[in-house]
């Protein structure tokens, strides 16, 4: 067991949503053992790994970047962060940019580990080929069973959510002023110090479990505000460094419940970490000690996530008030599909569709009560997949201008069904990616993945 | 007679992952929460029947007595990358919830 207390505090609860300096300055006043902050989530959808990009803006995230960076150096105690969004190569290439302006312009010059979290295909498939059985995570009827070749191949890109154990073994190789990660789990960020230092398996993860949303497990909440944590010998205490805000145990406990599909258990690469016999207490009016999770190794895997291609997509809006035309409206949408149809043949997966959403009809409900009067005013979003941009623009157009020219009885608006708000009238989207790997991947070696590289920046 | 809507603080929706939904409810009184984890109004069947999916996809409901918060995940019909989905972050799902009526304690 550690022989003291191990202080942690979270800057912010993703990279980029904001640091709150006076936080920031007043955790550092509180002597932290390490900051750490993550910056890559799946919440965004499969674009941005098929893409390969961040759905991050960079100077929002530098900002925040500046500021765990600098503020470390302050406190002089290492960084942990995970960024670049998706958390391929290019996305963490472009934040590490922005590290070496940082640098520069700091006149730092910190040693930083980087541990990249995209992973080659060929890596995968050879893992695959030796034996290893990549069950999905769940069993949703788009993922095969069991992750399979031809999957792997077909996927644009693929990252692997790296474990505590890559970034452990980036700060035992000593001498590193922090790291820096592509996709990671964001537990394993926090995690790492806890379990460097020899607490258990279960209050460090439960620590970095609730920990790594930072000042969300405050009251009130915030997306862009730090949360402080203490960890003791067999319990931990957790408070946010900003006194407009308090912990309560129902503010804390409530993080078993954000984005998480069930509040008593979570799986991890290691393990499940189980939490149905934790107990939050009041320490005084903002301060929460927290006890008594549970940990049950299970065999490593690594959660890997793809993206395929499906399609080109472009999309555009118009809306009306015209009660005659809303009233006919579900007749007039299925003429513009079979319009289209009749110019571009049948509507498929391979070839093109069209999906209609009416906003302030049914665009969320998916059904209303027959008996509801219609809306007075409608939104509607033309929505157009097909096998390429090209003819995704064109099917987005048909549908476009026969929806604003198409007649029915008792149509006074002669010249036009629709307002559309914009110019170009079809936005052409891009690409569109679907997560086709979700699956959990039995590797023998926690690091293999993940190569990591020392570095000094600014790099020349 | 009391719907969720009225007794809870907070009645919310969000991704965990691309391809479940999780609902979560809030009590701000114990008396409420218990009212409801007692009336047994949030069975799996009742709650697939609201959202229009097979009663293989709900997951819970579970209770947390600490958080005076129940979660309910669902398995969702569309991911969030299909065509149909009309909800990339799940953060809209919540309305069909919010009318079911709880009985008096």
């Amino acid at each position: 067991m550690p022989d003291r207390a191990l202080r942690v505090y979270c800057a912010t609860p993703h990279l980029g949503h904001g640091v709150d300096r006076d936080s920031l300055d007043a955790a550092i006043a509180q002597r932290p053992d390490v900051i750490v902050a993550q910056g890559t989530s799946t919440d965004p959808g499969a674009y941005y790994l098929g893409m390969g990009v961040s759905y991050m803006q960079a100077v929002e995230v530098r900002r925040n970047l500046e500021a765990v960076i600098l503020g470390a150096r302050r406190a002089g105690v290492p960084f942990i962060v995970s960024t670049g969004g998706s958390g391929t190569r290019a996305a963490l290439e472009r934040e590490l940019r922005s590290i070496d302006a940082i640098a520069r312009e700091s006149g730092a010059t910190p040693r930083i580990a980087v541990i990249h979290g995209e992973v080659e295909h060929d890596w995968v498939l050879g893992r695959l080929r030796a034996g290893a059985r990549a069950e999905r995570i769940v069993d949703s009827p788009d993922l095969v069973e069991v992750l399979d070749e031809a999957t792997v191949r077909g996927a644009e890109r693929i990252v692997a959510q790296m474990g505590p154990e890559p970034i452990m073994a980036a700060l035992e190789c000593g001498d590193v002023d922090g790291v820096v990660t592509g996709r990671a789990l964001d537990v394993g960020l926090f995690a790492a110090v806890p379990l460097m230092r020899g607490f258990p398996t279960a209050i460090a993860m439960h620590f970095a479990t609730v920990m790594h949303d930072g000042a969300l497990a405050a009251t009130p909440g915030s997306g862009s505000d730090g949360l402080f944590g203490v960890l003791a010998e067999d319990h931990y205490t957790v408070f946010p460094t900003n006194p407009g805000r308090v912990c309560t145990p129902v503010s804390v406990a409530g993080m078993s419940f954000y984005e998480r599909a069930n509040p008593f258990e979570e799986r991890m690469p290691s393990g499940v970490l189980d939490v149905s016999e934790a107990t939050y207490e009041a320490v005084d009016d903002r301060t929460v000690r927290v006890s008594g999770a549970g940990w049950r190794d299970t065999p490593y895997t690594l959660k890997l996530e793809g993206a395929r291609l499906q399609g080109h997509r472009t999309i555009s809006m118009g809306a009306s008030y015209e009660p005659r035309f809303i009233a006919r409206l579900d007749d007039l949408l299925d003429h513009v599909r079979g319009y289209v149809a009749g110019t571009y043949g049948p509507e498929g997966e391979d070839t093109w569709r069209i999906h209609f959403r009416v906003y302030g009809r049914d665009a969320l409900r998916g059904a209303r009560p027959a008996e509801e009067p219609p809306p007075g005013e409608v939104g509607i979003l033309i929505d157009t997949m097909a096998s390429d941009q090209e003819l995704a623009n064109s099917i987005c157009s048909v549908a476009r201008s026969a929806l604003m020219h198409a007649g029915y009885d008792g149509r006074k608006t002669t010249a036009g069904n629709i307002a559309v708000p914009f110019s170009p009238v079809e936005v052409p989207v891009g690409p569109s990616y679907a997560y086709s790997i979700w699956h959990a991947l039995p590797v023998d070696d926690p690091l293999e993945a993940f190569p990591t590289t020392v570095e000094t920046f600014p790099r020349s | 007679m009391a719907t969720l809507d009225d007794l809870a603080r907070v009645i919310r929706s969000k991704n965990a992952s691309p391809f479940l939904i999780t609902l979560d409810l809030f009590f701000e009184h114990r008396a409420d929460y218990e009212r409801v984890k007692a009336a047994g109004v949030l069975d799996a069947a009742g709650i697939a029947a609201r959202y229009g999916l097979p009663e293989a996809a709900v997951r819970g409901p579970y209770f947390v007595d600490q958080a005076l918060g129940v979660k309910i995940s669902l398995l969702r019909e569309h991911p969030t990358h299909a065509l149909g989905s009309s909800d990339c972050y799940g953060a809209q799902q919540h309305l069909p919830l919010a009318s079911i009526e709880v009985p008096d304690a």
